[in-house]
């Protein structure tokens, strides 16, 4: 299913404590793993490396729900986990309503996260595919 | 009675001629005639004199003549006989002159008292009438012509009722006659002695009258004194109609106003205050606070009192008066000294209540507060979300890496205070970014079965026993559906957590005051007193570390406000809590 080799998955995340808790977490799930520390850099890295998944946060610099949108357009096959801390109903339906495939409220418990990206992994096909978990 | 002095000169002429004529005839006569006797006839004509001196000196001339007349007339009768004849005539002529001067005294007296009766009516302030049996006017003094606009002249002989306006005649007309059959010389007219008198011009004139009688021998005089009392009525009138128009405005005064004297007696309240204070005392006057208020009131109430009586300024001051219900009642009091035109000092007060809006100040400070805190929540939320799951997942992180018994349960500590602060934050968000109130008619009552439904499980499982007691046919209520569940679930959970061992959860549901009134009662371990005022304000609990956020009832205190109801606490610690709570009935349109 994945386009040659190891499946790419790129970590949108401009706290860099975050980010290496991240990378640390997945590195042993079979996957190569792209980072990226704020919206621009994630635009850039989705034309350059094609992930298979992305997993980003939402309030960042040049971040928000128009970022998630373009990320949409520019990776239209590519699930997007979406984070944020202690969001609001509201944020969340719009994220939905984005495209996102899942969307968690930080904290969130890493075991949550990893069974999400197997899932999405496993099942790679799109974004029909929403799953909303916490 | 007054004969001029010209007369008087032609009377002695012609006296002394007379006298000169009976002397003659005398002298002529021998001795024995009883010729002394005809001096009475001048004597009797000196009386015209109009000084009594000249009868005296004329009678002293007569005597002098009849003792001549004695010795110069020619001899006749026996000497006895003649100065027994001469004696007699001495005493006709002295008897009559004495009567004459008895009489005289008698004229003169009787003239001096007339002439002094008639100067106290003309010159009588009070209109002085006389009338006779048949309540004819025989007296009608200067002063009753001027009050009843009518000359003597016209007055005289008319009946008194001329004088009396139409409707009052037959009963002055009894009151005279059953006066007269009395003993009692003298007595007031009119109730309050004061009777309605009619000028002769039509116009109506109240006056104050006394009446006494006197019998005469021409039969029963009764004489009225009357005082014209128009100008004295309007004067009245005129200070019971400001009196009145200030009492209207005191009365009606949205304040209760009071007045004490200098020893802190009150002298005067208003209807607002008597209404106001009835339970404490339906009697104020005389009485000072220390008479009427326990005895902490009473002090702060003399304190600012002295103030006030000390300095020539109104103060202004808050006053706390204990409150029927066991609550304190908040007054804004203006007090300042009174200075009356004697110059009697006084404490004049003017009080409003400010308890409500004292309170409602204290619950804006009290949204306002929570609304802060909701802002400061949620921006709060972003930024220490990501720390927070950097904590929570280093410790999952290193959990899975380690088998040490002791560096597990330090990082089980450390998941569980990551979880404990990430529902605290979700309660607080809650809260914060709860959507607006979305009110409708809604039946309270299944509103409350459904919350007892929900914790059914927990209640058998802590040996809870439930006791309803629900008014049938209550109307709907206007309220938010699911924040009412909030709240209902909210405090039975509290009440659940408050009896550990077991007990009674009573829940009632009635109206009183025209809104719904729920009570949620619990017989747990109760709330101290010292933190009953603290219980809805955010992250106060009373739960063990890590059992409680201390935003339930914060959250429930909000959603009542937003609901226009109100929820209240009374505990006794040991014996339970009870929340009253009251909600807007739905007017239906």
């Amino acid at each position: 299913m994945f386009k040659g080799g190891q499946p790419v998955i790129l970590l949108v995340e401009d706290d860099q404590a975050m980010r290496s808790l991240l990378c640390d977490e997945l590195w042993d799930m079979g996957l190569r793993i792209v980072e990226a520390s704020d919206g621009d850099e994630a635009l850039q890295r989705v034309s350059e490396t094609r992930p298979d998944l992305i997993v980003t946060d939402l309030r960042m610099p040049a971040g928000g729900l128009d970022y998630v949108s373009r990320l949409r357009t520019l990776a239209p096959g590519c699930p997007i986990i979406l984070m944020t801390a202690f969001g609001d109903a509201k944020t969340k339906d719009e994220a939905l309503q984005c495209g996102v495939a899942a969307y968690f409220d930080k904290p969130v418990r890493m075991m949550d996260l990893k069974a999400t990206i197997r899932q999405l992994m496993g099942n790679h096909g799109g974004s029909d595919h929403r799953q909303a978990g916490k | 009675m007054e004969i001029q002095p010209k007369s008087d000169s032609l009377l002695i002429l012609m006296l002394v001629g007379l006298a000169a004529g009976i002397f003659v005839l005398d002298l002529s006569i021998p001795r024995g005639a009883a010729i002394g006797v005809l001096y009475v006839v001048p004597l009797f004509l000196s009386f015209r004199f109009s000084q009594r001196t000249r009868v005296l000196l004329f009678a002293a001339a007569c005597t002098l003549l009849t003792i001549l007349g004695a010795i110069y007339a020619p001899p006749g009768s026996d000497l006895t006989y003649v100065v027994a004849n001469r004696l007699l005539s001495l005493l006709v002529i002295w008897t009559v002159v004495l009567r004459y001067v008895q009489r005289s005294r008698q004229h003169a007296w009787q003239q001096e008292s007339e002439g002094r009766l008639s100067a106290i009516l003309r010159s009588a302030m009070d209109a002085i009438i006389t009338i006779d049996d048949d309540q004819r006017i025989t007296l009608f003094n200067p002063a009753a012509e001027q009050m009843f606009r009518c000359s003597a002249d016209e007055a005289i002989g008319q009946p008194i009722d001329r004088f009396i306006p139409e409707r009052f005649r037959h009963a002055h007309r009894e009151h005279i006659r059953r006066f007269g059959e009395t003993k009692v010389t003298n007595r007031r007219m009119g109730a309050l002695g004061s009777v309605i008198g009619l000028r002769a011009d039509g116009e109506e004139f109240p006056a104050e009258a006394s009446i006494s009688q006197l019998d005469t021998a021409r039969g029963k005089l009764y004489s009225v004194i009357l005082r014209d009392i128009t100008e004295r009525k309007r004067a009245e009138e005129a200070l019971r109609e400001s009196e009145e128009r200030f009492k209207a405005f005191m009365d009606n005064s949205p304040t209760v106003a009071f007045m004490k004297d200098e020893q802190g007696r009150y002298v005067y309240v208003n209807q607002p205050f008597e209404r106001r204070f009835s339970k404490v005392s339906t009697e104020w006057l005389g009485k000072t606070d220390e008479e009427l208020w326990p005895p902490e009131t009473a002090r702060q109430f003399r304190a600012n009192d002295d103030v006030a009586l000390a300095g020539e300024a109104p103060i202004e001051c808050v006053e706390t008066v204990p409150d029927p219900t066991g609550g304190l009642q908040h007054w804004l009091v203006l007090k300042f000294p009174v200075t009356d035109a004697r110059g009697r000092r006084y404490l004049g007060g003017a009080a409003m209540e400010i308890t409500e809006r004292k309170r409602l100040e204290a619950q804006l400070r009290h949204t306002e507060r929570l609304a802060e805190l909701g802002t400061l929540a949620s921006g709060m939320a972003h930024e220490i979300g990501t720390p927070m799951n950097v904590i929570l997942g280093r410790a999952e992180y290193l959990m899975q890496r380690t088998q040490e018994p002791a560096m597990k349960k330090g990082l089980e500590t450390i998941i569980a205070q990551v979880e404990r602060i990430t529902k605290i934050m979700n309660q607080l968000l809650t809260f914060a970014r709860r959507r607006p109130t979305a009110r409708q008619p809604m039946d309270i009552r299944k509103t409350i079965e459904d919350s007892l439904e929900v914790v059914q499980e927990r209640f058998r499982r802590h040996n809870i026993h439930i006791e309803t007691d629900f008014e049938d046919s209550m109307p709907l209520v206007y309220a938010d559906p699911d924040q009412m569940s909030q709240v209902l679930l909210n405090l039975v959970i509290n009440a659940v957590h408050a009896m550990p061992e077991g007990g009674t959860l009573r829940l009632g549901l009635g109206l009183a005051g025209g809104q719904a009134r729920m009570t949620v009662a619990d017989t747990g371990h109760g709330i101290p007193k010292e933190d009953l005022p603290k219980i809805f304000d955010p992250f106060f609990t009373t739960k063990e570390a890590g059992k409680g956020t201390g935003l339930g009832l914060t959250v429930v205190h909000g959603i009542m406000q937003e609901h226009g109801g109100s929820i209240e606490v009374e505990s006794e610690p040991g014996r339970g809590t009870t929340f009253t709570l009251t909600l807007p009935i739905h007017q239906a349109p």
